[in-house]
């Protein structure tokens, strides 16, 4: 849903553009910010369209829980949409809906403590293709005994012993791809200790996953 | 590349299996409306503040019972209060007071004392220890002369 169209009403100029221009034209964050400060349901809409999956998947992979995941995408983009107004603009509204996401799972994921419990979602049809994953079930190791949904549970249950500020950094580096600067904004710390949080968790990660990573 | 770097790639290939976890088909089709049905109901939905005045509108008698038992109490316990402090001080021993008085004098005739050279004839090595004992001079004129006070027991015979 990433770069759909709106076609709201436009401004004369847009209208111009449309009549000369056949490509669509995507309207920017900001614009529907400001529609949907205005009451305008259809642009947090699209607000919600553009940014749920990137959502949903960070706040799935801190719980590895999919109903869990639901209830707290869904509780932040209801907070972002109350909190609109006073959304000041000086970050980008996907840094700052990014934020809400990373401070709600963080204070549900205090608040549960140690009773993990894991509802993971599927694998899509193109895991076994993927070049990586062929690789790392077909040499000759101990992990070539296991399937890809058994390596899947191990690797989240090794997820879950990280602390919720390691592995958070490392869903959003290494699985969202984030960088350390946009990570450190999200997270609101600096640069160096988001470099230091993701080494500490990619070595707590190594150690526990040791024997699938020979 | 270092081994440790090594490692990480190699951790960092497992951990892209991630991103193939993908939630039930429909999922994303359905959840903009699930959002917007519940910013909808939550507008409609009294506000915390709004559940607590409409709490206490219906339980004003309640609030009103809860007033006058704190009044009560209060009450009691100043009337409770008054009555502990007049026995208390029916009950203490006047000795106590002479002996509080005269421990104050003490204390005061020592601030006005003057330094220990000057003091040296001051005859208070007798081994007296009793302040209030007519052999204790005082060094300050400002002080007053220390009298163990007695009360008449029987003011009209004085007279």
């Amino acid at each position: 849903m990433v770069g759909a169209t709106l076609f709201f009403s436009k401004t004369p100029l847009e209208k111009a553009e449309l009549d000369t221009d056949p490509q669509p034209v995507e309207i920017s964050d900001t614009t529907l910010v400001e529609r949907a400060r205005r009451d305008d349901a259809a642009a947090y809409d699209e607000l919600v369209r553009r940014y749920q999956e990137r959502i949903y998947a960070t706040i799935y992979h801190m719980t590895s829980n999919h109903e869990d995941a639901n209830d707290l995408v869904q509780d932040t983009f209801v907070k972002g949409y109350r909190a609109l107004r006073s959304f000041k603009g000086d970050s980008s509204f996907y840094t700052w809906i990014y934020r809400i996401a990373v401070n709600k799972t963080i204070n549900f994921l205090k608040q549960r403590k140690n009773r993990i419990q894991m509802s993971l979602n599927d694998l899509d049809f193109n895991a076994e293709n993927d070049p990586d994953m062929v690789a790392l079930v077909s040499e000759k190791t101990p992990r070539r005994d296991l399937g890809l949904s058994e390596l899947q549970e191990k690797l989240n249950g090794a997820m879950q012993k990280l602390s919720e500020h390691h592995r958070m950094v490392v869903t959003l580096h290494d699985i969202q791809g984030l960088s350390h600067e946009e990570i450190g904004e999200i997270m609101d710390c600096n640069v160096g200790t988001v470099r230091s949080r993701l080494f500490y968790a990619r070595q707590q990660l190594q150690a526990l996953l040791s024997d699938y990573l020979k | 590349m270092n081994p440790e770097q090594e490692n990480f790639d190699a951790l960092r290939k497992l951990m892209s299996l991630k991103r193939h976890e993908i939630p039930p088909p429909g999922y994303f089709d359905h959840l903009p409306r699930r959002i917007a049905t519940r910013i909808r109901s939550d507008e409609g939905a009294p506000t915390f503040w709004e559940i607590l005045l409409a709490r206490l509108r219906l339980n004003l008698s309640v609030a009103y019972a809860f007033g006058l038992t704190a009044c009560g109490v209060l009450a009691l316990g100043a009337v409770y209060a008054e009555r502990v402090e007049g026995v208390r001080a029916e009950s203490q021993p006047r000795d106590l007071a002479v002996s509080w008085s005269a421990r104050d004098a003490a204390a005061l005739a020592s601030e006005n004392a003057p330094g220990p050279s000057s003091q040296l004839h001051v005859a208070t090595w007798s081994g007296q220890t009793n302040p209030a004992s007519p052999a204790y001079q005082l060094p300050s004129l400002f002080a007053r002369p220390l009298q163990p006070v007695t009360l008449p027991t029987a003011y009209e015979a004085a007279h």
